[in-house]
């Protein structure tokens, strides 16, 4: 995103603090991403639909409070709606589920000596169930909403070089258990 | 026990369910009423302090203006008491 959209962004949110009608361009831009976010992290329609009103909902009544990070607007709200889906998870105390699309995952894995094959993608499954929560969300944030480290930092609330080294960690043992490298530029 | 469970989907959310879910009017509805709701509890608390702030100081100052009409009685009986005294000093 380049600095004149985010502050096209931001001169949105001021126009949203005298008039909470302005809001509606950011939620017309947002709310499919935001939705998808959520689905992710629910695999259930009705579950995210009200996640993700919440979440607006949430960005609409602080919109005064919104101050100037260095990060996109997206990024505020990616952050209210994954403490929104934490509080569900804690609340009902279930396991978290991620709902993983089979076409960008593909997308995502280079193959290497190993055929790319519904065997590797089981065994990565797998080895995905037993990743703490917190390094499958960088993961999703960096690969599935191409998000940079700055922006996954404010988004989980934690360091710059702490997402980079859960991330590298990950992708470590994934290349060391399959044999698979995610396609990854350093891009930061 | 795996800490997490993971799915794969075949395919994307496709633009009709977004489009289904998608309600800006719904949204400033919703906004409407939680500012009005957070609004009447604001002047609830704030009538309830103000209402407890006032009964304190009515005790208190019930207490101090009994206190005051104790301290005014007990000035008055004193010189009553004395003289009795004396009198029955002198007798």
């Amino acid at each position: 995103m380049t600095d004149a959209e985010i502050r096209l962004e931001y001169e949105a949110i001021d126009r949203a603090k005298k008039n909470p009608a302005a809001f509606g361009v950011l939620y017309e831009k947002y709310f499919d991403r935001i939705f998808n976010f959520i689905y992710t992290q629910t695999d259930d329609e009705e579950l995210t639909a009200d996640l993700c009103s919440q979440t607006f909902l949430i960005a609409l009544g602080n919109v005064h409070k919104y101050e100037f990070r260095g990060v996109p607007v997206s990024a505020w709200f990616y952050k209210i709606a994954s403490n929104e889906v934490n509080r569900y998870y804690r609340k009902s105390k279930s396991r978290k589920v991620y709902s993983l699309d089979e076409v960008h995952l593909r997308e995502l894995f280079d193959k290497q000596e190993e055929e790319y094959s519904e065997d590797i993608l089981a065994r990565l499954i797998e080895y995905m169930r037993d990743l703490p929560g917190e390094m499958l969300e960088v993961l999703q944030l960096r690969f599935f909403e191409e998000k940079d480290f700055k922006e996954i930092a404010f988004i989980l609330d934690i360091s710059e070089s702490s997402a980079k080294m859960r991330t590298y960690r990950a992708l470590d043992q994934l290349r060391v258990k399959f044999n698979v490298k995610v396609k990854y530029h350093g891009k930061e | 026990m795996a800490r997490n469970e993971i799915k794969l989907r075949k395919q994307l959310i496709d633009d009709d369910t977004l489009q289904r879910h998608r309600d800006y009017s719904l949204l400033m509805r919703r906004h409407e009423r939680t500012r009005r709701a957070k609004k009447t509890k604001n002047i609830f608390i704030y009538s309830l302090i103000v209402a407890v702030i006032t009964v304190l100081l009515l005790i208190i100052t019930s207490y101090f203006m009994v206190r005051w009409e104790k301290e005014r009685e007990l000035k008055n009986t004193k010189p009553a008491m004395h003289q009795s005294l004396r009198r029955a000093s002198h007798t």
